[in-house]
């Protein structure tokens, strides 16, 4: 045995709790280890005086502190355990399923067909307006806009003034809180309705945006805000037209729909000047949701945006 | 002796009645688990973090764990041995957490600092309010205290947990989970480190 060895049997061998053939392998190290004898030397003074340095007792009070911090048996938390504890557990299980399967129904499948039901009945209505002080000039190389039949962008939207776009815009009365909420379509070119592209909503893909979408390869993705419900306000129309400014002089187009007595404007831009454009808009309100990576790859984005008029 | 014998073995039986009748909705029996261990806890979280008020928080945290841990209690070990260890790393979170270390670093304009082999003295001590002050009269068992204050985290535990507190080799491998010849060689090495601080004293 080495000295460490030696050294971890030493308080043992002191308490004599020790197995007599260690003990004799120990005594003889002892005998020829000066090291190991002054580390028994001293624990032997130091293991009584460190026994010896007392026991402290808790503070007065300690146990009505206690008490006080200890929760109240009369105050059972909710769920009570009264309530649930005479159900047997898989009875719990199951009422808990059922719940579970209550709620995601509830939010889930009927919202959908309610959804669906109200985009059949409504037409779609989208149409474009030409800013009013914008010069109408024509373009050679005219393109269909891929949102909708009833959406047609012209080339000349691209060549953008935001000066006389502004001009043209009425004045901002009052303070508009804009709420922006960017998620993206899949949208598909192959001609089907506005109404119907934008019934194909789904949850943020942030990741994914190459521009590959699942319904279109190639095509553009197609981001959409909150409705408005007062879209026929002064100041909604205000910002709508700042905003298009703000798209036209970023070469971007735009075009109006309304939807659910909602008047959304749909925006497509060049994705090199997306964030250019959503750092403009910030100025109309606190963007509450973070937005969506845009790929530089992607050739351009579409974008509609709805407002909600303040108070 | 043989009364010692049989009060240490009944301990663990009359722990683990309490936890039942605890169990089967008495808070009394909680109350009489706290009665009978709270001077050990808070005297092992003072002597692990040397302040009053820390200790009895600390103590506090312990018993609240403890009740709110009963439940999940399977009766196969000792309620010492789990309540100490709930102790000890209650008093460790406590030590590593932002404020307790900040508290540590700050110096106090009337009470200087000396640090001397890794030692923490102070030249004015006011021990009115401690503890300390009506438990160590012996001018050894202080210097012993400080030089064991002045240990590392891990050997500190150790120590207090042997030497201090009387635990055995076994119960403190069942504490700190820690196997049992790791213990031993670690406090080996602790005392050895002590003996070097203590050099002249002892």
């Amino acid at each position: 045995m080495n000295c460490s060895q030696i050294r971890s049997h030493l308080k043992d061998y002191l308490d004599d709790n020790i197995h007599p053939r260690l003990q004799a392998i120990i005594t003889g190290h002892l005998s020829s280890c000066d090291g190991c004898s002054k580390e028994l030397a001293f624990l032997k003074t130091y293991l009584p005086q460190a026994k010896d340095i007392g026991k402290i007792v808790a503070p007065p009070g300690f146990e009505l502190r206690l008490r006080q911090k200890l929760p109240n048996p009369s105050q059972p938390s909710f769920p009570s355990r009264k309530w649930f504890l005479p159900l047997p557990a898989p009875v719990t299980a199951f009422v808990g399923i059922l719940i579970t399967a209550a709620v995601i129904f509830y939010f889930s499948k009927p919202y959908k067909l309610m959804e669906k039901e109200q985009l059949r009945k409504t037409p779609a209505s989208a149409s474009y307006k030409l800013p009013e002080n914008r010069p109408a000039k024509k373009s050679s190389q005219k393109k269909q806009a891929p949102v909708a039949d009833s959406i047609a962008l012209s080339q000349e939207q691209a060549k953008p003034d935001i000066t006389s776009s502004r001009t043209g815009a009425k004045e901002i009365s009052r303070t508009v809180a804009l709420t922006l909420s960017l998620w993206p379509v899949n949208y598909s070119d192959s001609g089907e309705s506005a109404a119907k592209t934008r019934s194909q909503i789904t949850v943020p893909e942030l990741s994914n945006s190459t521009g590959q979408s699942a319904t279109g390869e190639g095509s553009p993705r197609v981001f959409a805000l909150e409705k408005s419900e007062k879209a026929e306000s002064d100041a909604v129309y205000s910002v709508t037209n700042e905003i298009r400014g703000i798209v036209n002089s970023l070469g971007g187009k735009t075009a109006t729909v309304k939807k659910n007595s909602a008047q959304l404007l749909i925006i497509k831009i060049q994705a090199q000047q997306y964030q250019q454009f959503v750092h403009a808009i910030t100025k109309y309100g606190e963007v509450k949701k973070p937005y969506p990576k845009v790929n530089q790859n992607e050739q351009s984005i579409e974008i509609e945006l709805g407002f909600q008029e303040g108070n | 002796m043989s009364k010692g014998i049989s009060e240490i073995m009944a301990a663990p039986i009359e722990d683990h009645r309490l936890i039942a009748g605890f169990l089967n909705g008495d808070p009394e029996s909680f109350n009489q688990l706290v009665l009978q261990y709270k001077n050990q806890v808070f005297n092992l979280c003072y002597r692990l973090l040397g302040d009053v008020g820390d200790a009895e928080d600390c103590a506090q945290e312990a018993f609240l764990k403890v009740y709110s841990g009963l439940k999940g209690f399977r009766f196969q070990s000792s309620f010492k041995t789990w309540l100490y260890r709930i102790t000890v790393n209650t008093c460790k979170n406590k030590i590593a957490s932002a404020e307790y270390r900040s508290r540590q670093n700050m110096i106090e304009l009337d009470k200087p600092f000396l640090q001397k082999d890794d030692a923490v003295y102070r030249e004015i001590e006011d021990n009115t309010n401690s503890p300390e002050s009506l438990m160590i009269e012996k001018e050894t068992a202080s210097v012993i205290l400080k030089a064991i204050n002045s240990l590392p985290q891990h050997e500190k535990i150790l120590i207090v947990l042997c030497d201090i507190e009387g635990n055995s080799y076994h119960e403190i491998a069942a504490i700190t989970g820690l196997k049992l010849g790791t213990v031993k060689s670690k406090l080996a090495r602790a005392r050895h480190h002590l003996r070097n601080k203590l050099e002249g004293v002892i």
